[in-house]
C-alpha cells in the first residue's frame, strides 16, 4: 500500500510536468494563454511533491475506505474490458446484447435469464436510445466505419 | 401582478396542459435515470414536439420533464453509486454508503423530500424575484462571477478535511485537466497532442462517468454481492422512506440553507448550477458538531445535495425568462424552445407575458413534486436492483454506463475516456482521493480562467475592488473560517 501511495502521487506529478514542459518548450504557449494552467499545474506538482514526502516519512494519510474494498481482480477487470472489445467488434447494439449474454453465462446465471437480458438490451438500445431518444449509436461494428 | 398570477394558475388547470405535464413527467424520469443523459438530452428530445404546440402547453411539456430528470439522477445516485447528472454526484458521497448499509430507502425518502421541497423554494423565489431581479443579476458581471467561481474551489477544502493534501491534488488536477482544448478567451488549443478529440478538452460527462460508476462496477464484478449486503441491519421498507422523508423536517436549517445556496448560484449566468450542490454538502458538512462522520451515510449529506440542486432550477429560470441569459447549457436549449414557441425571454417578455413567466415558476413547482410522488410510488421497486447479485449488475450497469456516455456527443472516443478516467477513479477510491473535488476543480476550472480574462480585459487589474465582489469574498471567508472560529481563535489566544 506504502509504494502504491508514493506511486500514484509520482503519476499524476510526471503527467503534469510533461504537459507543462510540453506547452512551455515545445508548443511555446504565450503567456495568456498559459498561465492558468502553468499556475494549476505547478500547484498539482508542489502538493504531489509533498504527499510524497509524507508518504516516504510514513505521514501520510490511510485511505479511508481502502480496508473496506475487496481486492480488485483480473478477472473483474477483463470482464469490464471485454465491452470495449465486443462494441468494436459488433457495434453498440449488437454489440452491448452479446456481451450481456456472455458476461451473465460466464457468470453462471441460467440461459433463460442470459437470453432475456440480452433481448432486452436489444429493445433498449435500439428501441428508447436509436427510435425514441434519436440517438445515432453505431449499428455496424466500428472497425467497419 | 396578482392578476398574473391568478391567471396563470387558471390556465395551469386546464385539461391539455395537466396532460402535457404528466406526458413530460415520466419521459423526464427514464431520461432521468440512464446514467449520463441530463437535461439537456430531455431538451433536445423533447423540443421537437413542441412544434405546433401553445406556448403554456409547449413549456408544460418541457418543464415537467426537465425538473423529472434530476430524479432520476439522484434515484441511480443512491441505488447505485452512479450519478444520472453531474451535479447528483454530491450525492453519491453520502447516499451511496447509506445504500450499502441497507439504508436505501431512507437515503430515497430524504432525497425525494428535499427535492421536492428544494424544487418548490427555487420556485416560489423565482415567482418572488421575477418582477424585481434584472437590475440585481445585471449587477452581476465578470469579476462577481470570478468571485463565486472562486469561492466555490474554496469548498473543495472542506469536502476533502478528512485528508486536506490528497483533496488539494484531487482539486487543482481537476482544474489542470479542464484547461486542456481552446483557451476560453484566445482560442489557443491546448495540449491536444494533434488529437483533433482535444481540441474541445477532457469531456464532463466520461470524467464523471468514469470516476464514479467504473470503480463501483468494477467493485460489484469483483465481489459478485449485492449492493445492500444481506447482514444489513433493517429490511428496505416504504417505511424506511417515510423516516428518510420526515428526517427533512429535523434538519430545516440544512434544508433552507442548501436550498437557498442553490437558487442564487442557479441565478447567477455563467457560473454553473453543477457547482450548487457541491457548495450545499461542503456548507452542511462545514456546520456539522462531527464533520468526519460525512462520506459515511449521513442523512444530512443526501439532503444538502438534493434541496440544493432542484432548488437551482428554479434560480436559473430567473436570468433565463427576466433577462435573456440563459444560466446553463439546458437553459440556453430552453431559450431556444421559447424562440420556437413564438416568445421572446427577457425585460420585455416579463411585461408582456408576467402570467406566462409565473405559469413557468408553478409548472416547475408541480413537476417538483409530481416527479418526487412518481419516484416514491416506484421506490419499493427500484431497491430492489440493490439486492440483484453483482454479477448480474455490473455488465447491464455497465453496459447503460456506455451507451448513455455514447450518447452524451455521439462520440466513440468519450467511450474510450470513460476507461481512462475510470482506471483514474479506481486509483483514487483505493488510495483515499476525493473524486467529488476533482469534479469540482473541474466544473469551475474553466469558469475560473474565462471569467478572469475577461475581468482583467474589462475592469483592468483593480476589478476585485467592486462592492459585490468585496462582499462575495467576505461571504466566502466567512462561511469557510466562521464554523472554525474556536479552532481559529484558541490558536491566537495560545500564540
Amino acid at each position: 500500500m506504502k509504494r502504491g501511495q508514493i506511486v500514484f502521487p509520482s503519476l499524476i506529478l510526471a503527467f503534469t510536468a510533461v504537459m507543462l514542459s510540453l506547452g512551455y518548450f515545445h508548443y511555446q504557449y504565450s503567456w495568456t494563454a498559459f498561465a492558468f494552467p502553468f499556475g494549476a499545474g505547478l500547484a498539482v506538482c508542489i502538493l504531489c511533491a509533498v504527499e510524497i514526502a509524507n508518504s516516504v516519512r510514513g505521514r501520510g494519510n490511510r485511505a479511508p475506505r481502502a480496508s473496506e474494498l475487496p481486492p480488485v481482480s483480473l478477472t473483474g477487470v477483463a470482464w469490464l474490458f471485454a465491452l470495449a472489445v465486443f462494441l468494436y467488434a459488433f457495434g453498440f447494439v449488437f454489440g452491448a446484447a452479446l456481451y450481456l449474454l456472455v458476461a451473465l453465462r460466464g457468470n453462471g446465471f441460467s440461459w433463460r435469464l442470459s437470453v432475456g437480458t440480452a433481448v432486452v438490451a436489444l429493445l433498449v438500445t435500439w428501441g428508447i436510445f436509436i427510435k425514441v431518444l434519436g440517438v445515432q449509436l453505431p449499428i455496424v461494428p466500428l472497425w467497419i466505419d | 401582478m396578482f392578476d398574473a398570477f391568478l391567471s396563470a394558475a387558471g390556465q395551469l388547470l386546464t385539461p391539455v396542459v395537466l396532460s402535457a405535464m404528466l406526458l413530460g413527467l415520466p419521459l423526464g424520469l427514464v431520461i432521468g435515470l440512464l446514467p449520463g443523459l441530463s437535461g439537456i438530452t430531455a431538451f433536445a428530445f423533447l423540443i421537437p414536439f413542441t412544434f405546433g404546440m401553445s406556448p403554456l402547453v409547449g413549456l408544460a411539456f418541457l418543464l415537467s420533464a426537465y425538473a423529472a430528470v434530476s430524479q432520476g439522477g439522484s434515484m441511480t445516485a443512491i441505488l447505485l453509486g452512479i450519478p444520472g447528472e453531474v451535479p447528483n454526484a454530491a450525492t453519491v458521497i453520502d447516499g451511496y454508503p447509506m445504500t450499502k448499509a441497507g439504508r436505501a430507502g431512507e437515503a430515497i425518502g430524504a432525497a425525494l423530500m428535499a427535492s421536492a421541497l428544494g424544487g418548490l423554494f427555487g420556485c416560489v423565489l423565482l415567482a418572488v424575484l421575477l418582477p424585481v431581479i434584472q437590475p440585481i443579476v445585471l449587477s452581476f458581471a465578470s469579476p462577481e462571477n470570478f468571485f463565486l467561481a472562486l469561492a466555490g474551489i474554496a469548498f473543495i477544502a472542506v469536502l476533502s478535511s478528512e485528508a486536506p493534501n490528497k483533496g488539494l491534488i484531487a482539486g487543482t488536477f481537476g482544474i489542470f485537466l479542464s484547461m486542456f482544448g481552446y483557451s476560453p478567451t484566445d482560442g489557443v488549443p491546448r495540449f491536444w497532442m494533434g488529437f483533433e478529440y482535444m481540441l474541445d478538452g477532457f469531456r464532463l460527462v466520461p470524467l464523471a462517468m468514469g470516476l464514479f460508476a467504473m470503480p463501483e462496477i468494477l467493485d460489484l464484478m469483483t465481489s459478485g454481492k449485492s449492493i445492500a449486503q444481506p447482514q444489513a441491519l433493517e429490511p428496505i421498507s416504504l417505511r424506511q422512506v417515510v423516516k428518510g422523508a420526515a428526517a427533512v423536517f429535523k434538519h430545516p436549517g440544512i434544508f433552507f440553507r442548501s436550498s437557498a445556496i442553490g437558487s442564487v448560484i442557479g441565478m447567477m449566468p455563467g457560473v454553473g448550477g453543477s457547482t450548487a450542490p457541491f457548495v450545499a454538502y461542503a456548507a452542511a458538512k462545514q456546520t456539522a458538531r462531527d464533520p468526519d462522520s460525512f462520506g459515511s451515510g449521513r442523512i444530512e449529506g443526501v439532503i444538502a445535495p438534493e434541496a440544493s440542486s432542484n432548488a437551482k432550477e428554479g434560480g436559473a429560470l430567473v436570468p433565463t425568462l427576466a433577462l435573456g441569459i440563459p444560466g446553463s447549457a439546458s437553459m440556453a436549449l430552453l431559450l431556444g424552445a421559447f424562440i420556437i414557441l413564438g416568445l421572446q425571454p427577457g425585460p420585455e417578455f416579463l411585461v408582456k407575458h408576467m402570467d406566462l413567466a409565473f405559469g413557468a415558476a408553478m409548472i416547475l413547482a408541480f413537476g417538483n413534486v409530481a416527479s418526487s410522488f412518481l419516484m416514491f410510488l416506484l421506490s419499493k421497486l427500484l431497491i430492489f436492483i440493490t439486492r440483484v447479485p453483482g454479477h448480474a449488475l455490473a455488465p447491464i450497469l455497465l453496459v447503460l454506463v456506455m451507451i448513455g456516455s455514447y450518447s452524451a456527443e455521439n462520440s466513440a472516443i468519450d467511450v474510450l475516456f470513460v476507461f481512462v478516467f475510470g482506471g483514474l477513479g479506481v486509483v483514487m477510491e483505493r488510495f483515499g482521493y476525493n473524486r467529488p473535488a476533482l469534479l469540482l476543480g473541474f466544473v469551475l476550472g474553466e469558469t475560473i480562467e474565462r471569467y478572469y480574462q475577461v475581468s482583467m480585459n474589462a475592469y483592468g487589474s483593480y476589478f476585485f475592488m467592486r462592492p459585490i465582489s468585496i462582499g462575495i469574498i467576505v461571504a466566502a471567508l466567512l462561511c469557510i473560517l466562521w464554523p472554525n472560529r474556536k479552532r481559529i481563535l484558541g490558536y491566537w489566544g495560545y500564540r
